[in-house]
């Protein structure tokens, strides 16, 4: 077959020593971009970007994508570990990763997250291969009334992925809504609840947020029972995940690797959506679902599978039709138009040293990431073992230096202390920070095209409907959310008996 | 209280504080500004006010690369879109003046004083180089049935307001350029918002919108790859680049219009660091590698020192101000 | 929880209504050309609805034992929090005069000693190694900017 061929053409490329040590070079920084928060993959590709001017087009795109695709691997490593995920594609992955550390199964967590990662990017990457064409159309069509009914769809499913009151989390989410409309409006930049503070004009930062939210808050938590031992409540069982694990993680990882691949297609459609979709779809189907948040693999699983995916799906509009579909793979349009080659149908035919040069690395690159990473599981769990009493203040200056790297203001420091405090507060009265982070990531995306909608359709919403994705979704979305906020008003305490079905 | 338990005891609680407070008000009772160094001692953020992969983000990465051999320092391009370039004009004027970081502004801004409804005053920069000059242009998908520009006109003018342009913000310099079209030729259009030219391009590729009236370097990989056809341009004569599409002139539709392209920074940048950017922009925009960039991908060469450019500021603020308000865009 | 859920989706609803009035006065403009306060307001409403419907459930709800918690899990444990809290404000205001390694180490010690309730020398130490070192691995590193402070250390 044609793209067989194209591969071992492609292998033989990847191979030369320059492009293997630029690819590890990559892997390596995307890594330690992913662990660390702050430095994002858009960071440290705009600060890298430059030195791949000097390299030939296919070697610096094989560093760049191992930049990309180490950050999806690293990020997971800090939500498993302290809570805080290390980038927006890892929010869902705390929800058990981070409980499955505290059980003493960090070792099995992590191991999984690489593993299914790693899964997840070599099936996705076959997908690339063979069908990429098609899907590039898929691509390109997809307006913006269907952006909104998929965000809707995302949207609605992040108040499931909490265990507590639905009503709360769905709040919570529309509370994040709101925190995205601090800063510049996405079409007419005109600026909104700055309260002309020139540091909001920007918004409120995700990164202080995050670190707020989920770290500092933590951490106050902890602090509050005098003999806190460590975040460890169980001794450190397995390092690598059971036999068990693979089994439950089997088809989490098929259908995690599914939907972050045409999620990953969407121009602009981010790993937040894919791998939120992923936990709650898996949440749904489970034969048990209360366990969903206590620590099971299946919630660590299919995330991380779909957020590797992802990267696999958004080359798609961006080798065949120039599109790119979030910043990351603009900056690499940017960095091959630069280089004389011209993204577009004719590209695998005129360049396709490029095309399969890049694919062969992908799939080195993957292995690359998986070699890199699970050794470091041992060490990482080591680190667990670390006294409370050291451990807190670390974590404490890796919040500070994450929030004050980003825009190098102090005043991001002040927001990461204010949102620690809020997030402290949110914890002593149940509400879930999940949902508020994901509605705040995906708050300016979903108000750009659901304006924008309003403009295509001259003001009407039947445009919402007149599409079958739009449709779908919409449908979808509505349905989700009836089943959601039923149960707050019916009478909880009310037993059950077991095959009480009848409603 | 003795306690034999490892509680805090009342006194040692105290004490932490008091030792807290004293730092904190030792360090509020300190402060003198860091001091400068050398230019340039690190890395120049070039904010380019649209999404990454238009034309202004190209060139202005491609410059930032050239730019870094000569000055030794990483140049790096953060991409702040939004508003059709308010978000980064803001974001360049507000950033400090220190010559670390500059920005990329377009006669954008100078329209949207009439046409959007708030506006950045050219004023606030410190203009550095003017780099480029692009024509508008007329461009639809492939399969739409408008093959010359007349057909594609009659149908809008037949269809009040159905025809959807995209362009690459509000106010922005190509939503302008419809705007103006409109009105030259008795169109009433209605005007899709996008986050910049490849967005808006990529909208009409895919079918959303009907046409847009961003430059045909902007469109030009779409074009190539088969998906937009080219059915004007606003310029005096035919491009090298695009030999088939004719101009509006050629039409009978007196409408030429553009983009141009400066380097700027925020207004109380250092002279000397003013002067030393203008010599390494000078260098870059003769360097044959820029030239061949440029040509290659179709997008128009000029430049313009920095008192020329202030100049053409100047004078299209005069120009605009005949032509722009009239053409209702601004929100009240 | 309930007395505390109806206390705070009151105050939940004035936030919804204070977008919503935020969102007006920006102009929400025409259905074919939404302007920039159409989104807040529009969210602000649903927000407060949720926020409305949050405090019915309080009601709903009334009729069962009260969950009623104490605020903080110990008596003592406010003390903890808020030197934490009062060390990080130390920071952000120290940052910039001090600079980076400084104010880490200071930062750091007081932490350990005073929260964490070490010993003397090794929380020196510590504090030493940990400002040092992440000061290397970050500033030279990676490249970050960190402050030099007045003294420039």
């Amino acid at each position: 077959m044609e793209s067989l061929t194209g591969l071992f053409y492609g292998l033989g490329i990847a191979f030369q020593p320059q492009n293997l040590f630029f690819c590890f070079v990559g892997c390596f920084v995307g890594t330690l971009v992913g662990v660390l928060p702050g430095l994002g993959p858009s960071g440290a590709l705009a600060l890298l970007l430059p030195v791949t001017f000097a390299l030939p087009p296919s070697t610096a795109i094989i560093m760049l994508s191992g930049i990309y695709y180490g950050a999806m691997y690293g990020g997971s490593t800090t939500s498993i570990l302290i809570n805080i995920p290390g980038e927006a594609a890892s929010v869902v992955t705390c929800l058990d990763g981070y409980q499955m550390a505290r059980k003493g199964r960090a070792g099995p967590a992590l191991g999984m997250a690489a593993i299914a990662s790693f899964i997840a990017g070599t099936i996705s990457l076959f997908g690339l291969m063979f069908l990429a064409p098609p899907f590039a159309n898929f691509a390109l069509k997809f307006s913006s009334p269907k952006y909104v009914s998929l965000i809707i769809c995302g949207l609605i499913l992040v108040s499931f992925l909490g265990a507590g009151s639905r009503l709360k989390a769905f709040m919570m989410g529309t509370f994040g809504l709101l925190l995205g409309t601090v800063g510049t409006d996405p079409i007419e930049g005109m600026e909104r609840f700055s309260f002309g503070i020139p540091y909001l004009m920007d918004g409120v930062g995700l990164i202080p947020v995050i670190m707020g939210l989920f770290g500092i808050s933590e951490i106050l938590s902890n602090l509050e029972e005098e003999e806190f031992r460590g975040i460890l409540t169980e001794k450190i069982k397995n390092l690598f995940p059971t036999l068990k694990d693979w089994v439950d993680s089997a088809w989490p990882i098929v259908r995690g690797t599914l939907l972050g691949f045409f999620v990953g297609i969407i121009p602009g459609g981010n790993t937040v959506i894919s791998s939120t979709m992923a936990y709650a779809l898996e949440k749904k189907i489970s034969r048990h679902p209360e366990k969903f948040g206590t620590g099971v693999i299946e919630g660590v699983a299919a995330p991380e599978s779909a957020n590797n995916a992802g990267p696999s799906g958004s080359f798609i509009p961006l080798l065949s039709l120039g599109i790119p579909t979030n910043a990351t793979m603009a900056l690499l349009l940017a960095s091959l138009m630069i280089h004389g080659v011209s993204p577009g149908p004719f590209l695998i035919n005129q360049h396709p040293d490029i095309f399969w040069s890049v694919i062969a690395s992908m799939y080195i690159g993957n292995m690359m990431l998986l070699a890199l990473n699970l050794p470091l599981v041992g060490f990482w769990v080591q680190v667990l073992k670390i006294p409370y009493a050291y451990f807190f203040p670390i974590i404490f200056l890796f919040c500070l230096l994450g929030s004050y790297s980003i825009g190098t203001t102090v005043f991001d420091i002040g927001v990461m202390i204010f949102f620690g405090i809020v997030g402290f507060l949110m914890r002593k009265y149940s509400y879930e920070s999940t949902p508020l982070i994901l509605a705040f990531i995906l708050g300016p995306m979903f108000e750009e095209h659901f304006r924008r909608s309003l403009v295509l359709s001259f003001g009407s919403f039947r445009i919402f409907f007149e599409r079958p994705i739009s449709a779908i979704f919409l449908g979808l979305a509505i349905l989700l959310l009836f089943l959601s906020l039923l149960p707050a008003f019916i009478r909880r305490k009310k037993p059950l008996a077991k095959d009480d079905r009848t409603q | 209280m003795i306690q034999r338990k490892k509680g805090q005891s009342p006194t040692h609680f105290v004490r932490s504080l008091m030792i807290l407070f004293w730092a904190i008000g030792f360090s509020l009772t300190v402060g003198t500004p860091l001091a400068l160094a050398e230019y340039p001692e690190k890395e120049i953020t070039i904010i380019v006010p649209w999404a990454a992969g238009g034309g202004t983000d190209l060139i202005a990465r491609f410059m930032g690369d050239l730019m870094e051999k000569d000055l030794g320092k990483p140049v790096v391009v953060v991409n702040k879109p939004g508003g059709g370039g308010l978000v980064g004009f803001n974001q360049i004027a507000a950033a400090k003046a220190d010559g670390y970081t500059v920005g990329v502004t377009t006669n954008s801004q100078i329209l949207q004083k009439y046409s959007a409804s708030s506006f950045v005053d050219w004023r606030v920069f410190a203009p550095i180089g003017l780099f480029n000059y692009d024509p508008a242009g007329f461009t639809v998908n492939i399969d739409s049935p408008w093959k010359v520009l007349k057909e594609a006109l009659d149908f809008a003018k037949a269809n009040p307001g159905k025809m959807r342009i995209s362009n690459s913000g509000p106010g922005a310099i190509w939503h302008v350029a419809a705007a103006l079209l409109g009105s030259k030729t008795g169109v009433q259009f209605t005007h899709v918002p996008y986050g910049g030219a490849n967005p808006a391009a990529v909208a009409v590729a895919g079918g959303h919108v009907e046409a847009t009236t961003a430059s045909p370097a902007e469109v030009g990989t779409l074009v190539r790859g088969g998906k937009l056809r080219i059915l004007a341009i606003a310029s005096n004569k035919r491009d090298a680049l695009f030999p088939d599409v004719p101009t509006f002139k050629e039409g009978g539709i007196d409408f030429v219009f553009g983009v141009w392209r400066c380097l700027v920074a925020p207004k109380n940048t250092p002279k000397e660091i003013v002067a030393k950017l203008e010599n390494s922009v000078r260098k870059v925009v003769n360097d044959p590698k820029f030239r061949d960039f440029m040509t290659k991908n179709g997008f128009g060469q000029a430049y313009q020192p920095p008192a020329e450019s202030a100049a053409t500021m100047a004078q299209d603020e005069k120009d605009f101000e005949k032509i722009v308000p009239g053409l209702g865009l601004k929100r009240n | 929880m309930r007395n505390s859920d109806s206390r705070s989706s009151l105050v939940w609803l004035l936030v919804g209504l204070g977008f919503i009035a935020g969102g007006l006065r920006m102009g929400i403009g025409p259905l074919n050309a939404p302007g920039p306060g159409f989104f807040p307001a529009l969210i602000g409403g649903v927000f407060s609805l949720l926020s409305m419907a949050l405090f019915i459930t309080t009601f709903l709800a009334k009729g069962q034992p009260s969950e009623e918690r104490s605020f903080w899990k110990e008596k003592k444990s406010w003390r903890k929090v808020l030197l934490s809290l009062l060390s990080l404000v130390f920071y952000l205001i120290s940052l910039d005069y001090l600079g980076y390694r400084i104010t880490t180490f200071l930062f750091i010690l007081f932490l350990l000693k005073f929260v964490g309730k070490r010993r003397w020398g090794s929380s020196i130490l510590i504090a030493l190694l940990v400002s040092w070192a992440s000061y290397a691995v970050f500033k030279t590193g990676l490249g970050v900017s960190l402050p030099k402070g007045l003294i420039k250390i």
